[in-house]
């Protein structure tokens, strides 16, 4: 059964989604055990696929025997095996956080098993997009994910449902301009397999339906991933989404779309060398200089939490493309961490903005004075996640932020280091704005204006707990140890390296 | 009865320290690079004498010009 | 790794916080046994070290038989602390108790600059949280001490900072020769470890801190600062001179003092600086010397602390004029008392001539034999102040007439226990002093019992004694207080400060009605940054309104395919 672990990896997920509506109506006391134990047993896998690929290098997992080009592959890498692992964990703590969510009552049963259904699903997904060898079970996995996605945050009511269909019409284009690119590359060159495109492709760039594929392919892959001006779907989405959801899918979604765009750009198009790609990764370079001041700015404006801790996603996402068009060695290392440094982070946050929303009832930022008081916790946890946001050591953002800076400068990119202090700066302004409120009961206004909506004994129940508390301490963890990790990352990269030197 | 009392100890402190100066005579054979260890009753001398000097210095010398009341830092505003 | 002596007391102080009260209580005895088993399953001369940042490796664990036997004793204490003060209701002074000594063991262990500084920050920190926990009343001596121990501590890191510039990781002996960086060490150890004249937190902090912490913080800091200075400064001239200057100093305060716990802590003073001289005399004799005395002060001055902590539970009262006599109603206290203030002293027989003569004997060795002189001039200083002055005024001397009975409370019995457990442990050492000796770093043959040397001390101690007796009303404790170099930072440069903190907010008053509306207009600007930046201001919302910005959905769909379009004709231009 190891030796199928890769395949395990989406087949899990995939097999409890689809047991979970008759589970559910026979014993739904079981239900709430079933998906967490499913995502942790999938995570487990994903570190052990780590451990045997980092020991004995790269597994091409061929499916039903058939071998590559004509089969299709699940191909891990520590790169990839990396990125399992931390959906792995992001899906698992954020699943048993969504137990105290949902409700109890037989009645609603529907919505209850529905939930967990799309859950799954969308994890599924993400996995199988993390994994694939092929460009079209990419795209397979790709549409599994999102269909998921938009009817897993249409749950939160009117408003997400109506957000969440402006985000299938917006992401269904997305999906739509890949698959384009896919069908225009296989007309090109007959294959499918990301390994033989890597060597087929990049001769191939200078042919004008290649140039399209690839310009295509990368706004198709910005609209998921959310590059300005792309990413007007997601401030609502993420806003009015359940808050398990939004915290899965913020945390997870988005990144893994711009690693499949990394994935593209730097291994399988042939990476900066090309004037073809280095023109791309200019454009994108510039969008994401953009968004980052652009969600910074936004981000101080808003008075709803969710609403503000997604454009400041808008931001943090577009350090990947940034990281991307700056290009040396340090700032790749940046970008991997950043992906699994945000990943814990954003979801760490929609926890607890998903906490304050069930103990008090509300979102308002100006009424959250002195909220230390009734959830010590809660707000411990959110410091932990703001210094990581911002940028401050031990935690794993400084060491993200530190290897971009050093990318950025020692690649002569002057212009993107300025936006990254910048951002920090802007980054730093609503957050310890925020934190003052929690901390201190002062703001503008100093009166304090919480009401309890839900008793529970501890500040929240123990399954919204201990995940936060969980997810801080990764955070911290992953920041120490991050030496470790960029020795992982740092072995799959540096084939890349054009121009050699180390960091 | 307090005299009494005083007496006894002082004589018994006495006492011993003649005693020990006995069996200093009896045991030891002085040896060393320094006075202090060659002289015979040295020990005792040193104690009697740097004794007086710490007295003398710790209490009536210091007094003059270090002695405060206990309420001092408190009356300059800090604790 | 797993097995570092630190980690059983930081799991346990973290566990603690999460914990019903009794079960604190019971988890915190048990953490410094596991410490010590933990201690024991290292092999000797371990040396683990952790990659940091690239070239620079942390040595965690470097164990030698200074560490181990350092460690050893400050689980011991540490566990007799939580026996100690089994009797008070368990605020948060346990889990900052644990921390403070997680950090010390760290700092004894750590090899390299980086770990210690790390662990010395963290002790620091952890010590002021003990203070302020452990007595309400202690707020501003804990605040006194966390200025003076940052103080030193930046001062220490400075030092490191540069020699990591100098390529130098891991701690080893510093010369003169190398410039600010030994200056900078010097001074940053040397004030946790009490040199003059940044010493008076010692008095003024554990004077004041509750029963317990005193007994558990005369064993951290100092002693931890002085394990580091043997390690860095063997043999440094500076250090002798400190040290004579430290242990007379210490002394002649001593005898001056009316608050016997007072009393105590400067008499640490001396006691470190009979250990720094001994540092340096700098031959192994004397390196053997300086460790046996601080593993001897940390238990007969931590057994001295639990008597005047039960003293001070049993009275409620701190000040030797106004107690006497207290032999008749706690004659248990009394004895354990003297047992520890005749070690301390050097009377043989006791563990006190163990430790101390060797020093002494090293001087003479190295033929410094006017430090051995004034090391025998100091000593006696300690038998002056805490046999005979403590031990007489508070313990022998008849009460005044007409002083009601004093004692408040009696005193529980785990306090007996804590302080029985300790006196074993220094009358073993006094008997049998060959069971330290094996432990030491140096292997040199060494006795003191040796019938020259006990004839020479008895002598010494008993006309001391016979001096004293008649010198009597001389030395009769007299109400009011010493000043010490703190006066420096408690009167001028506290005036100084706030005179400066005064002057900056008129200066500031002048300003701040603008900046308050400067900050006003930014915020609105801020509030809705479309409308600032669209010029139109009219029919837009103050603050932002996202159902009013939402763009129709055409226009989503037009920006991806604008891009593309950028894109395509960049891609052409550029080719």
């Amino acid at each position: 059964m190891i030796t199928n672990a890769p395949v395990l990896i989406v087949l899990i997920p995939l097999a409890t989604a689809l047991l979970t509506p008759l589970i559910s109506y026979l014993v739904p006391k079981l239900m709430r055990y079933l998906a967490p134990l499913a995502l942790g047993t999938v995570t487990l896998l994903s570190g052990y696929n780590l451990y045997h690929v980092v020991n004995h290098g790269a597994w091409h997992y061929h499916f039903g025997g058939w071998t590559p080009p004509f089969g299709i592959e699940f191909v891990i890498d520590p790169l990839s095996a990396t990125i399992a692992v931390v959906v792995g964990l992001v899906a698992t703590l954020v699943i048993i956080f969504a137990k105290s969510y949902l409700p109890e009552e037989r009645e609603n049963l529907l919505k209850f098993s529905l939930f967990y259904v799309l859950f799954l699903l969308v994890a599924t997904g993400i996995f199988g997009i993390t994994l694939a060898g092929d460009i079209f079970t990419l795209y397979v996995f790709i549409e599994i994910a999102s269909i998921a996605a938009y009817g897993l945050l249409a749950m939160g009511g009117y408003k997400a449902a109506v957000s969440s269909f402006r985000y299938v019409l917006i992401g269904t284009v997305g999906a739509s301009f890949y698959l384009l690119a896919v069908a225009f590359i296989y007309a090109n060159t007959g294959s499918l397999n990301m390994a033989d495109l890597s060597t087929l492709l990049p001769p191939l760039l200078t042919d004008r339906t290649m140039i399209f594929a690839v310009a295509i392919l990368v706004a198709g892959l910005g609209i998921k991933s959310a590059l300005w001006p792309m990413h007007t779907w997601m401030p609502d989405v993420y806003t009015y989404g359940p808050p398990p959801a939004v915290a899965f899918i913020a945390g997870t979604m988005t990144k893994v779309f711009s690693y499949v765009l990394f994935r593209f750009l730097y291994f399988i198009l042939g990476g900066p060398g090309n004037p073809v790609i280095d023109t791309v990764l200019f454009i994108i370079g510039i969008l994401a200089a953009i968004a980052i001041l652009y969600g910074s700015i936004m981000a101080i404006a808003q008075k709803d939490f969710r609403r503000m801790l997604a454009y400041s996603s808008v931001a943090q996402i577009s350090y990947l493309p940034l990281a991307m068009a700056i290009g040396s060695p340090a700032a790749l290392v940046g970008l991997i961490l950043q992906l699994i440094s945000h990943a814990m982070t954003k979801s760490l946050l929609y926890m607890t903005a998903g906490g304050i929303d069930w103990k008090t009832g509300n979102v308002n930022v100006t009424r959250f004075n002195g909220l230390y008081k009734i959830m010590p916790i809660t707000c411990g946890v959110f410091l932990v996640a703001a210094c990581s946001m911002i940028g401050l050591p031990p935690t794993s953002g400084f060491f993200a932020k530190w290897y971009l800076l050093t990318g950025s400068l020692s690649g002569h990119q002057l212009l993107f280091a300025i936006v990254l202090v910048i951002s920090s700066l802007l980054n730093a302004i609503y957050f310890l704005r925020l934190l003052e409120r929690f901390f201190f009961r002062t703001g503008i206004d100093d009166k304090i204006d919480i009401q309890i909506v839900r008793f529970s004994v501890r500040e929240l129940p123990l399954s919204m707990l201990v995940p936060m508390i969980t997810m801080a301490i990764l955070i911290v963890i992953v920041g120490l140890g991050s030496g470790y990790l960029v020795d992982f990352a740092l072995q799959y990269i540096s084939p890349l390296i054009l121009g050699g030197g180390g960091l | 009865m307090n005299k009494k009392k005083d007496r006894l100890v002082i004589v018994s402190l006495v006492a011993i320290l003649a005693i020990l100066l006995l069996l200093e005579l009896v045991f030891i054979t002085p040896e060393g690079h320094v006075i202090w260890h060659t002289l015979p009753f040295s020990h005792a001398v040193m104690g009697i004498l740097f004794s007086v000097i710490f007295i003398l210095v710790a209490k009536p010398l210091l007094n003059k010009i270090l002695m405060r009341s206990e309420h001092y830092y408190k009356d300059k505003g800090g604790k | 790794m797993l097995f570092h002596p630190a980690f059983p007391l930081l799991v346990v102080a973290f566990i603690a916080l999460a914990v019903p009260a009794t079960c604190r209580k019971v988890i915190s005895l048990l953490a410094p046994i596991i410490s010590a088993i933990f201690l024991f399953l290292l092999d000797p001369e371990t040396v683990y070290h952790m990659s940091f940042l690239k070239d620079y490796h942390l040595l965690l664990i470097r164990l030698d038989d200074i560490s181990f036997l350092m460690t050893l004793v400050i689980c011991l204490i540490t566990f007799l602390f939580f026996l100690y003060t089994w009797h008070q209701t368990y605020n948060m002074q346990g889990v900052a108790a644990l921390v403070y000594a997680a950090s010390a063991i760290g700092s004894l262990l750590s090899g390299d600059w980086i770990t210690l500084i790390f662990c010395w920050e963290l002790m620091a920190v952890a010590a002021v949280a003990l203070i302020w926990l452990s007595n309400r009343y202690a707020f501003k001596a804990g605040f006194r001490y966390l200025l003076i121990h940052f103080f030193g501590g930046n001062l220490l890191l400075g030092g490191i900072v540069l020699l990591i510039g100098q390529n130098q990781y891991v701690i080893g002996q510093l010369l003169p020769s190398q410039g600010a960086a030994y200056w900078l060490v010097l001074a940053g150890l040397g004030l946790s470890a009490g040199f003059l004249p940044f010493h008076s937190w010692i008095p003024d902090a554990y004077s004041r801190v509750g029963l317990g912490a005193s007994v558990l913080m005369n064993c951290l800091t100092t002693k931890v600062a002085v394990m580091t200075l043997i390690r860095v400064f063997p043999g440094d001239q500076n250090l002798l001179i400190m040290g004579i200057v430290m242990a007379f100093w210490g002394v002649l305060y001593a005898l001056r003092e009316n608050d016997f716990r007072r009393l105590l802590c400067y008499h640490i003073i001396s006691q470190m600086g009979i250990i720094i001289a001994g540092i340096g005399i700098g031959t192994p004799l004397a390196l053997n010397g300086a460790v046996a005395l601080t593993i001897g002060n940390m238990i007969y001055k931590g057994l001295l602390f639990m008597t005047a902590g039960a003293v001070v539970y049993a009275t409620d009262k701190t000040k030797l004029t106004e107690l006497s006599g207290l032999a008749k109603q706690l004659p248990g206290v009394a004895f354990i008392f003297f047992i520890a203030a005749l070690a301390i002293a050097g009377m043989p027989g006791f563990a006190g001539f163990a430790t101390k003569p060797m020093i002494l004997s090293a001087a003479s060795a190295a033929h410094m034999d006017w430090a051995e002189l004034l090391l025998i001039f100091a000593g006696l200083g300690t038998f002056l102040s805490i046999p005979l002055k403590m031990g007489y005024f508070l313990f022998l001397a008849p009460p005044k007439e007409g002083q009601e009975n004093p004692i408040k409370r009696k005193i529980p019995i785990h306090m007996y226990w804590a302080m029985g457990i300790l006196t074993v442990v220094c009358v073993v050492i006094g008997l049998f002093p060959q069971i330290l000796y094996q432990m030491l770093p140096y292997t040199i043959p060494y006795t003191s019992y040796h019938i020259g040397h006990i004839l020479q001390e008895c002598q010494l101690l008993v006309a001391a004694a016979l001096t004293f007796y008649l010198m009597r009303p001389i030395v009769k404790p007299h109400a009011g207080i010493t000043l010490d170099f703190d006066w420096f930072y408690r009167v001028p440069l506290r005036n100084f400060f706030l005179g400066l903190s005064k002057g900056i907010d008129k200066i500031r008053g002048l300003f701040w009605d603008d900046i308050i509306r400067m900050v006003k207009k930014a915020s609105v600007w801020n509030r809705n940054p479309y409308r600032t930046f669209a010029g139109n201001t009219e029919n837009q919302p103050v603050s932002f309104d996202p159902d009013h910005y939402r763009a129709p959905m055409l226009n989503n769909v037009l920006y991806p395919i604008l891009v593309l379009m950028v894109i395509l004709i960049l891609i052409y231009v550029t080719i």
